[in-house]
């Protein structure tokens, strides 16, 4: 079988470890054939990589070139093309660093003085390997998501015509209908929204893990939203039986946040609150708290056991008295808020006393904190 | 007089169904079933308002919207955008595309009427 051709970019400015890892890939037999160039200075290092026409398989990096400092060649050298892998090369006595390395973007770390002739093969063999897998990995979430999105497509227009359909029918269009009728065309039309909800999540929470849905940031009052949903909400609430209170603190300051999200993280929330109150009210309240703005939505319903509290936030878990589904939910509402609180910088939880109701708040940061930067993926 | 709505969709249960509601309404209606056929009718009728699907046979939705924004005689024509596609920000599409509104299917009737009577004026 004819060997692989690996091709290997070495940035390293000392003479005798540029000699070093030549004589290991050049000198015995190896299960690979390997194709070195060697640069001494990390601007060099990051035009070649740049290059697409070079196609790179492996960078070796020496963390001690004379243009950069430690870390941050690691950066330069992954910013400079990601989907090569790096494998750094350290000194003796710096494995802190090594480990540093990795957190920072590198496959993998080695110390020229231990090992080095009977490791550096094989961690490169492995630096690849696991390469390859990553890209599968990576192709596989965008076939799904592709895949999803016309799923989603195909789903609803079948729907939109089931829902109208019956609609048509429902509001009398086609003719007057008994009770018995509209009954049943009642319940086909809640389901025929249940679907729909539960596509919309499903896609939801899809863009959400690929990072895919956009924020619209602006400075608003979330004053406004809570009246907004409240009198949105205000025909379910009678529907139900239930009081919708808002207890607004007229003090707040505007945070940034996207209102369409926020909106529906606050839907989402009072619709819980319905599912599981029979009677009472559900209180809306806003407040101020330590460099944040809080939001809360109480209920006094049945309650949530302790032991039930860690899987609140989870996908696709529903809680229900009985053990058994029947609040119609998608089991994916919560998990959602969660994301997108989380995209916000905010914090989202629960507290509950069984048999006195629960109390679901988050916060928004008042001050935009920092801005951190995330590993490109 | 009855305003008239073009409805452009190529999924024929969903489009008899928006015309018989709409028909109900009291709006006249007139369909295509493709965008060629669609930036037709916007042409030789000038209707009142256009719903148009966005993936369509032969010119697509956006294509047809496009269009009709850009060209002097047509362009105040109002057009809603009428899709079930939710994965791409079809506010954004609509926004740049210069289309008046967009509705997003399965759509609720009272969005429908809301929208279609604040552009009507019927």
């Amino acid at each position: 079988m004819e060997k692989e051709l690996i091709k290997i970019l070495h940035a390293e400015d000392d003479e005798i470890d540029r000699r070093l890892v030549k004589r290991i890939l050049f000198g015995s037999p190896q299960p690979a054939e390997f194709a070195l160039e060697q640069v001494n200075r990390i601007s060099a290092a990051v035009e070649c990589l740049s290059d697409k026409e070079k196609e790179y398989d492996i960078t070796l990096l020496d963390l001690g070139l004379p243009d950069t400092t430690g870390i941050e060649s690691v950066q330069m050298v992954n910013h400079a093309n990601p989907d090569i892998p790096i494998v750094v090369l350290t000194g003796t006595t710096d494995k802190e660093i090594g480990l540093e390395a990795i957190k920072n973007g590198a496959m993998d770390y080695l110390s020229k003085g231990i090992a080095l002739e009977e490791l550096l093969v094989r961690t490169i063999l492995y630096a690849l390997e696991r390469k390859k897998a990553e890209r599968k990995i990576k192709e596989a979430v965008e076939t799904k998501s592709e895949f999803l999105s016309i799923v989603s497509h195909e789903l609803r227009t079948p729907l939109t015509a089931m829902k109208e359909s019956v609609a048509i029918v429902l509001d009398g269009m086609a003719g007057e209908i008994n009770d018995e009728q509209k009954s049943c065309l009642d319940i086909a039309r809640r389901n025929i929204d249940r679907l729909a909800r539960l596509i919309n999540d499903v896609l939801d929470v899809q863009k959400l893990e690929a990072g895919k849905m956009k924020f619209d940031m602006k400075v608003s009052d979330i004053n406004e939203v809570a009246e907004h949903v409240c009198k949105t909400m205000a025909s379910s609430a009678k529907e139900k039986g239930v009081d919708l209170v808002l207890e607004l603190d007229g003090k707040l300051p505007k945070v940034k946040f996207d209102v369409d999200r926020i909106t529906q993280v606050l839907t989402n929330l009072i619709n819980n609150a319905f599912k599981f109150t029979e009677k009472g009210s559900v209180i809306i309240k806003t407040g101020k708290g330590e460099n944040v703005i809080q939001v809360s939505v109480s209920d006094s319903g049945c309650g949530i056991n302790q032991e039930n509290m860690p899987r609140l936030f989870k996908k696709f878990e529903q809680l229900a008295e009985s053990g058994e589904r029947k609040t119609g939910g998608t089991g994916l509402g919560l998990a959602i808020c969660k994301e997108i609180i989380e995209e916000h910088k905010g914090d989202i939880w629960a507290e509950s006393e069984m048999g006195k109701g629960s109390i679901f708040k988050f916060v928004l940061p008042i001050k935009e904190k920092e801005i951190i930067w995330r590993k490109e993926s | 007089m009855a305003k008239r709505i073009l409805i452009v969709d190529d999924e024929p249960d969903v489009l008899k169904l928006a015309e018989f509601r709409l028909r109900k309404w009291g709006y006249e209606i007139i369909t295509a079933f493709d965008g060629q056929k669609g930036l037709e009718l916007i042409r030789n009728e000038k209707p009142d308002l256009v719903l148009l699907d966005l993936r369509l046979p032969n010119t697509d939705g956006i294509e047809v919207c496009r269009q009709v924004k850009n060209d002097k005689e047509l362009k105040h024509i109002p057009i809603i955008l009428f899709t079930a596609t939710a994965d791409i920000a079809v506010a954004e599409v609509a926004k740049e595309y210069g289309a008046d509104d967009y509705l997003v299917k399965p759509y609720e009737p009272e969005q429908l009427l809301k929208k279609v009577r604040s552009i009507t004026n019927q």
